[in-house]
């Protein structure tokens, strides 16, 4: 294995530091998140914003200052200051994020869920933090043991999802996972699993409520189930009004343990008879199904407010019966009496995730913070009674978890100006001029679902989803930085794509532009037309849904290139190709030995039969291949591909995995291959949990430019999913990229393409090694377990990070991480 | 909104199917052992926030055509129905949905178990759209039968899942001998967000 292969590029100034080594060149490596920390939109549309969504949030004891957020895509966020501003928790390194928890009686302990990290050694699922989320683990009894699960996959690729925290006895914390309820009667130190129906294995426990004493009230795949045990045995309804299977929310009375409430899919529940069965209904007033909730805050008197979001918050008044008992009407009012929408009308952005309450009191708690697809809003409101009816505000700074539908970029002279456009899930479109700033000024022209940009230096072109009338997704011409302009006059047929990682539209000359719609490929040759008139390219043969456009040109020859089918880029496609712009052309395929079932690809500006891709269709998993004769002959990036899994840290087609939304139903590593433009020596691939590559040579060699196994301790970010790159050249030898990532914003990475370069590595990887066995890595040392012990033939100042030994069947496992810089190899 | 259903369908099914359980039919003149049932979910690309099932199973008409060596084998009316239910032991427990599958059934509402008590349930409000069948007419014994799997079966398109819940399918069918009854599969509904403009209703 080449040592290259081992090595991590990372920023020397922090390596510098972290490592004690003050004499490596500055700005080799330069790593920044660039994107934007508050929405220009928000003032005049909540439902633009910077924030990406955010699932579970959480408050701590006796303050309303400490908070907590769980992001769907990127990480664990925190703010000391009443949600006025955010930063990330890098040292929790699962990126899909579910829920987090603070223990009542101990502020520095914290709980977080997670959905499957790609890991063969999972992190995912459930996390636990003793110093108030600077570093987590998971324990090793937090994975479900063997043969437990309803299939084997659930506990090789773990999620874990809703929190409890028993309020009359913090020792006692529960988890929802995919496997099962994992309950540790120890804060976290240990736990064990339980299935509340034994008999058909252990499925997804989606939610769980502690209350009155310790009943557990739990939801998932298999209904509804309540213990008063402590887990050792389950009841649940028997009749048919009885709770669906599926993901969903639960919550329970203030006053009374036998009365319930449950959201599954769009339909809420409420059970007055402990779960026996789930009677009563409200009606949902804004159905999606997004990722729905109910929670429940006492009032005065026999009064609680039962608070529900989907696409948007409200607030049911509900009151407990002068003598509470099983049965009796409902307790709370009909929907159509619900007060609100707290939502866009109240300054938060729709399509809600979960809502906090202050703290300092169990009565009348004012919500303090609430989330959503548009990141967390805090109330405006500090006093009860006026908090219970929110104004929301978005933070001065925060998160930056967006989820980029696509990218694109305009080079301009100079270090600062540069134009990055880029479109959001439910976060609308961002374009600005000054991408090279220290801090680029963003403008967030337009809300909601944003998907394809693409641009010139004169105009920016974006898509924008979801409008109620005619067309639901529109396509908008503005000036550089997204500002100003309108809706195009003139579109071609079909619909506009949307939804989708590939892109949908792309320039190929001056005002040239095509566009992918449901009905084919289209170009204009005059964008600033009016009308623009539009020509389908190769009608007869297009691909039937054609995706990921890429243009090239050889000569003065354009050529077109589409995949079909596959348009995330984690599913297999065909690759297709049409030479010119007049539309009497053929489409033809371009396969990979008759075969290929290509995931994400790129086509080299400059050359088109330069063509690198992820082949998803091989009979052994995903690999990286390119070809340079327009696919007559493939060659396999093998160094590549070990990136992709990171030596063997992650698995390169995962079954379990979170793919969109909350569908986890298994993903590739790649996400994706970009060529530079600018110098076809150069070429960025990145991965879903494995990191951001880059080649300098044209792809024989592959550097990991960031760290996906420990951000907080090494200094060097951990970029996931990162699916859209910009390249930009304005000083000599330095490369410059912008990239977009699925739920971690925009970030900039800079590196010098020099020999000095490549003879500086920062070696940082994880060894593995029984006591059966030694391994070379980490500097060439020789690694070898003892019982209880990982050794060096090199000394432990040959390394550094951390080594942990521990159990696995009959043998010692010594697992270490090691780093540390070589200037020559 | 987003995906079309997948065109590798071993992809696709294979992260979003799972196999349930062998259906057992308690019937004197019970048929052969379950038949495979495929299922696929997406978003609609014709309709905002719609999440849609695609089920699709080897056309029960092959075997009566295979055993009678006659192609009018398969004029036979076999009473075929797609069952389904968003409990785990709904089968069980007779809480389920059915759709007939005859050829002109379009747009078609469910009809409910008896034991159902709730017809309102959001997750039963669904639309049979479209069902495609072999083509027979004009193709031989030996090459409608000695073709690919995908080239004799079935598939329909249910309408309208609630998202997030687990559906579980199953295809009835009276053939002449009994009733068979297909394995049973579970998937779940995507969401299928729509973000709308201000202005636009929800």
């Amino acid at each position: 294995m080449n040592i290259f292969m081992r090595s991590v590029w990372a920023t020397v100034s922090l390596l510098a530091l972290a490592l004690g080594s003050p004499t490596q060149a500055q700005h080799d490596i330069t790593i920044a998140e660039i994107g934007p920390t508050q929405s220009s939109l928000d003032p005049s549309d909540p439902d633009g914003a910077s924030g990406g969504r955010v699932n579970g949030l959480a408050t701590v004891a006796g303050t309303d200052r400490i908070l907590y957020a769980a992001s769907e895509w990127g990480g664990l966020w925190k703010s000391t200051d009443a949600g006025r501003t955010w930063s990330h928790l890098n040292g929790h390194v699962p990126t899909a994020t579910w829920d987090v928890e603070v223990d009542p009686g101990n502020e520095n302990r914290v709980y977080a869920t997670s959905f499957y990290d790609g890991r063969v050694d999972s992190r995912a699922g459930i996390s636990v933090s003793t110093n108030a989320g600077s570093t987590w683990t998971k324990p090793a009894s937090a994975s479900p043991p063997r043969n437990f699960c309803d299939s084997e996959v659930r506990r090789e690729e773990p999620s874990a999802f809703g929190i409890a925290i028993d309020p009359s006895n913090p020792n006692n914390v529960y988890v929802g996972t995919n496997c099962g309820l994992a309950i540790s009667t120890d804060r976290g130190g240990t736990w064990r699993y339980v299935d509340p129906t034994p008999a058909d294995g252990a499925d997804d426990v989606w939610d769980v409520v502690l209350h009155h004493g310790g009943i557990i009230d739990l939801c998932g795949q298999d209904g509804h189930r309540r213990s008063t045990d402590g887990g050792a045995t389950w009841t649940t309804a028997t009749g048919a009004n009885r709770l669906p299977s599926g993901r969903c929310s639960i919550a329970a009375s203030p006053d009374e343990a036998h009365v319930l409430f449950a959201v599954v899919g769009t339909t809420i529940y409420e059970s007055d008879d402990g779960g026996a069965t789930w009677l009563n209904r409200y009606t949902n007033p804004s159905p999606q199904g997004r990722i729905p909730f109910v929670a429940t805050n006492k009032r005065d008197g026999r009064a609680y407010d039962l608070w529900f979001g989907d696409v948007r918050l409200y607030r049911g008044t509900c009151q407990t019966p002068a003598t509470p008992g099983p049965g009796g009407a409902q307790r709370c009012q009909a929907s159509a009496s619900w007060a609100g929408p707290f939502t866009r009308s109240a300054g938060g952005h729709d399509d809600v995730g979960d809502i906090a309450f202050d703290s300092r009191t169990a009565t009348n708690a004012c919500p303090v913070l609430f989330s959503s697809d548009g990141g967390v809003y805090f109330n405006t409101q500090s006093a009860s009674p006026a908090c219970h009816t929110p104004a929301w505000e978005q933070p001065n700074r925060t998160p930056r978890a967006v989820w980029n539908w696509d990218m694109a970029g305009v080079r301009r002279t100079g270090t600062t100006p540069e134009d990055v456009y880029f479109g959001n899930q439910d976060n609308g479109s961002f374009g600005t001029t000054d991408a090279g700033a220290a801090v680029p000024t963003w403008n967030n022209q337009r809300c909601c679902d944003g998907f394809d940009v693409a641009a010139d230096s004169t105009r920016a072109l974006s898509t924008i989803c979801c409008f109620g009338g005619g067309r639901s997704t529109r396509l908008f011409v503005s000036n550089p930085g997204l500002t100003g302009g309108g809706e195009i006059n003139t579109y071609p047929a079909g619909n506009l794509r949307g939804f989708q990682q590939l892109d949908s539209i792309a320039t190929f000359g001056p005002n040239q532009y095509a566009v992918i719609s449901s009905s084919g490929v289209f170009l204009t040759d005059n964008i600033g037309a009016n009308p623009v008139v539009w020509r389908q390219i190769g009608a007869a043969t297009s691909p039937a849904s054609a995706c990921g456009i890429r243009v090239s040109r050889s000569g003065s020859t354009v050529m077109f290139f589409v995949k079909n089918g596959g348009c995330d880029g984690d599913v297999g496609g065909t690759l297709w190709r049409y030479t010119g712009t007049a539309s009497s052309g053929t489409w033809s395929q371009v396969t990979r030995g008759g075969a290929g079932q290509f995931g994400v690809y790129d086509v080299d500006t400059n050359n088109p039969n330069r063509i690198i891709a992820s082949d998803l269709g091989g009979p052994s998993g995903p690999e990286m291949v390119m070809t340079a004769n327009g696919g007559t002959t493939w060659t396999k990036l093998t160094q590549l591909d070990a990136l992709m899994t990171g030596n063997g840290d992650f698995r390169y087609q995962t079954r379990m995995g979170p793919r969109r939304f909350t569908s986890l139903t298994g993903y590739p590593q790649p996400t994706l291959v970009a060529f530079d433009p600018a110098d076809r020596d150069v070429i960025v691939a990145a991965a879903a949990d494995a990191g951001v590559f880059a080649s300098i040579d044209g792809g024989t060699n592959w550097k990991l430019l960031t760290d996906p196994n420990n951000p907080d301790r090494s200094g060097v970010a951990h970029i996931p999913r990162a699916r859209h790159a910009h390249f930009e050249h304005d000083e000599p030898e330095v490369v410059r990229v912008y990239l977009g990532t699925q739920g971690r914003g925009v970030w900039r990475v800079s590196f010098r393409k020099t020999p000095e370069v490549l003879k500086r590595h920062y070696i940082y990887t994880t060894l593995r090694v029984t006591n059966s066995g030694s391994t070379r890595g980490c500097g060439y040392a020789n690694w070898s377990c003892m019982t209880g012990l990982c050794r060096s033939d090199l000394g432990s100042s040959a390394w550094r990070g951390w080594a942990g030994c521990h159990k696995s069947g009959s043998s010692w496992l010594c697992v270490f991480e090691c780093g540390m810089v070589r200037e020559t190899f | 909104m987003t995906d079309h259903p997948k065109t590798i369908a071993g992809v696709a099914l294979a992260a979003t199917c799972v196999l349930v359980a062998s259906a057992v039919i308690a019937q004197d003149n019970e048929g052969p052992g379950p038949f495979t049932l495929q299922c696929e979910v997406y978003c609609s690309s014709e309709k905002l926030r719609t999440a849609n099932a695609r089920l699709s199973w080897a056309d029960p008409r092959m075997r009566l055509i295979r055993e009678a060596n006659s192609l009018d084998a398969a004029d036979r009316d076999l009473g075929e129905e797609i069952e389904t239910t968003v409990f785990k032991d709904g089968f069980e427990e007779n809480l389920y949905a059915s759709f007939p599958t005859k050829l002109e059934a379009r747009e078609l509402a469910p009809r409910l178990a008896p034991e159902t008590a709730d017809a309102n349930l959001r997750a039963y409000q669904l639309l049979l759209t479209g069902v495609s069948r072999p083509a027979i007419e004009g193709r031989s014994i030996e090459a409608l039968l000695g073709g690919s799997p995908q080239d004799v079966e079935t598939s329909a398109v249910i309408e309208g899942l609630e998202p997030g819940l687990t559906y579980y399918w199953r295809v009835r069918v009276q053939m002449p001998d009994g009733v068979e009854i297909s394995q049973s599969v579970a998937c779940v509904a995507p969401v299928c967000p729509a973000d709308l403009q201000e202005g636009d209703a929800q």
